[in-house]
């Protein structure tokens, strides 16, 4: 069984300008130890549907159409909030992009994880104290126990995303989400704090589901990647397999948006023309189709269902109308 | 390099702050954002600029811009050097350099219609007074970015990042610029719009033969698009070289760090290099100002300036 099952989530946002259709049917599973990277850009949903699902969102202006959540067999979505306040935090951790934001601006580091430590762990406040310098000696920061006495301003960036990652996983939840966690760190404050995150995985087993739009993360830690695109999967799949033998033609033109590792010289990058769809106002079909260079007729009509890529490895899916393996290979390498 | 083809030439430049409280005043030197800086870009040259977050980067292009005059040293732009003009002359000479930044939601007017702010710059300079005329010109100006005449009477929040980022660019083109400073000019937009605004700034390099000094923290994109690079560490030039050069063959340590850090966008190699960290222990020491050149173009910072601290 799989530690997290994702069942048709749909999620919509009230706005004066009119429904925000932000996740529209997205259903995957995520196996225990597993690393998950979701890709996408903003408005893809990427961030919407784990929000959602953590019942992070308020409802209004939020509401969950459809959908079940499966967390350890539980459906999520239909928790109590008491019970779903024991699962946040204690179960999943989460860490989010900007640690200033998450962490109390009037609280010492300490207080924070102790409060949390004491809550969710049933620890005395000695218990929670020795605990808490253990994690910061966890995450690598230096004087740990000088440092619990210190508030958020007294941390740089890097430092304070270590706090929140040490917050995460007080409880040694066997689920850590983390969301664009580095993307306002220095790339090599990054490099620190996502070594840091896969020695942890690797060493308390969880599963962890990593949010980004940096292809270059992905590549570096996920076990299996997911495209998202106008709130859908438009791909997924093991990530050898999907940078490799890209099905989806927003997959493609994303890995070859990119400046290449090794190529040297100033040339223009290749491009994806146009712009990210208007969430109130999806096309009726595959929403990539007004940018997709292979679109067919049938794209504009009718959403792809996400299914088995043919000739294929088992699990990489894709939602597309068109075979891109018939492409012109010129105009792919080129 | 030779003179007539230097836009512009930076001078051991020194921007220091006064150190206010404790937190700004720790480690001496905590105060000095930029120091001794120096580099020169030629003609239709794209100049990289990469450091981390409080490396001076920012600095330096506020400091050439004179948005944020340096403490000491010269800006010498197209001959003149400007720390040294009066404000009206420097108003003249500013017309013929233009910022581009990171962030067009904040450098955009929410209550004003984008053809007049493009045209603003026009009205401020007291140029083109001719109002179809100027209609004219602002309608070249965004096909010129990629839009089309209806773009004029659209306000901001109607705009995706990537069509206000265009906008932003139209305008720092309004007054003809030859120099432009970019700083993260892509860094907020979405991924699938950074190439198309990567792409456009280098069109625009080359149809109107402009020179950009590129502020960036994207090593990768600054890859593509930069002639030269400087590598930036604690407010002095580490190591500087043509593009290829530094990436091939990178000689400060600091600069291997931040080349390592890059993650890849390839699986199979990502997964199987060693990652080399930052050490935040490891005191790469306060670096010098000298530069020596180690081959043609490719100078670095003077030895001893990264020789462990005992």
């Amino acid at each position: 069984m799989a530690l997290l099952e994702v069942r048709d989530l749909t999620v919509e946002f009230a706005t004066d300008d009119g429904v925000v259709h932000a996740v529209n049917g997205v259903s995957y599973d995520l196996a225990e130890g597993e690393t998950l990277g979701i890709v996408g850009e903003s408005g893809s949903g990427k961030s919407a549907h784990v929000l959602a699902m953590l019942d992070l969102l308020p409802r209004p202006p939020a509401r969950i159409r459809t959908g079940r959540v499966l967390f350890q067999g539980r459906d999520l979505l239909t928790l109590a909030p008491t019970a779903m306040r024991r699962v946040r935090g204690r179960e999943i951790g989460f860490v989010f992009q900007d640690p200033m934001t998450s962490l109390h601006p009037m609280l010492t580091i300490g207080r924070q994880i102790t409060e949390v430590l004491e809550q969710h762990m049933q620890m005395t406040r000695a218990q929670a104290l020795a605990r808490a310098t253990e994690l910061l000696r966890l995450v690598r920061i230096p004087e740990p126990a000088r440092r619990l006495g210190q508030y958020p301003h007294e941390f740089s960036g890097g430092m304070r995303q270590r706090v929140m990652i040490a917050i995460a996983l007080s409880c040694e939840p066997s689920l850590l989400i983390a969301d664009e966690p580095t993307t306002a760190l220095d790339v090599t404050t990054q490099a620190e704090i996502l070594d840091l995150m896969q020695g942890l995985q690797r060493r308390l087993r969880m599963s962890l589901l990593l949010i980004t739009h940096d292809l270059g993360i992905v590549a570096s830690m996920a076990d299996t990647v997911q495209v998202m695109y106008g709130g859908r999967i438009l791909e997924r799949g093991p990530i050898t397999t999907v940078f490799n033998d890209p099905r989806n033609a927003y997959t493609l033109g994303l890995l070859q948006s990119l400046p290449q590792a090794d190529e040297g010289g100033r040339r223009r990058l290749r491009q994806i023309d146009g712009a990210p769809p208007d969430m109130r106002a999806l096309p009726p079909g595959d929403p990539f189709a007004p940018r997709n260079p292979y679109v067919t007729e049938r794209c504009h009509r009718e959403m792809p269902p996400l299914r088995p890529a043919l000739d294929s490895v088992p699990g990489h899916l894709v939602a597309a109308w068109y075979d891109l393996r018939k492409v012109n290979r010129q105009d792919r390498v080129s | 390099m030779t003179a007539e083809t230097t836009v512009l030439q930076v001078r051991d430049l020194t921007k220091t702050y006064a150190a206010r409280g404790r937190l700004l005043a720790r480690r001496g030197a905590g105060n000095r954002a930029v120091q001794g800086v120096s580099f020169a870009i030629a003609r239709g040259e794209t100049l990289g600029l990469v450091g981390e977050s409080g490396s001076g980067k920012s600095t330096i292009g506020r400091a050439i811009l004179m948005l944020d005059p340096p403490s000491s040293g010269s800006v010498i732009f197209e001959g003149d050097n400007l720390t040294a003009l009066s404000t009206s002359e420097l108003r003249e000479r500013r017309r013929r350099m233009q910022p581009v930044f990171q962030d067009p939601y904040a450098s955009l007017n929410p209550r004003m219609r984008i053809g007049r702010f493009i045209a603003e710059p026009l009205v401020i300079h007291g140029m083109m007074a001719n109002r179809a005329a100027r209609a004219d010109y602002v309608v070249d100006l965004l096909r010129r970015v990629g839009l089309d005449a209806s773009f004029m009477e659209r306000y901001p929040h109607q705009l995706s990042g990537g069509q206000r980022q265009r906008v932003c660019i139209a305008r720092a083109l309004a007054l003809k610029p030859i120099f432009i400073v970019a700083d993260e000019p892509i860094s907020s937009l979405d991924v699938s719009i950074q190439a198309q605004v990567v792409n456009l700034l280098m069109d625009l390099q080359e149809q109107l033969n402009l020179t950009f000094l590129m502020i960036s923290h994207d090593l990768a994109i600054v890859r593509y698009i930069c002639h030269r690079v400087a590598v930036l560490y604690r407010g002095r030039i580490v190591e500087t070289a043509p593009t290829e050069e530094l990436f091939r063959n990178p000689l400060h340590p600091y600069t291997r760090v931040l080349l390592a850090a890059i993650p890849l966008p390839d699986p199979v190699r990502e997964k199987a290099r060693p990652h080399q960290l930052f050490d935040p222990n490891f005191d790469y020491g306060e670096p010098d100002s000298r530069l020596v050149e180690v081959s043609p173009g490719h100078w670095l910072a003077a030895a001893r300036a990264w020789a462990p601290a005992q």
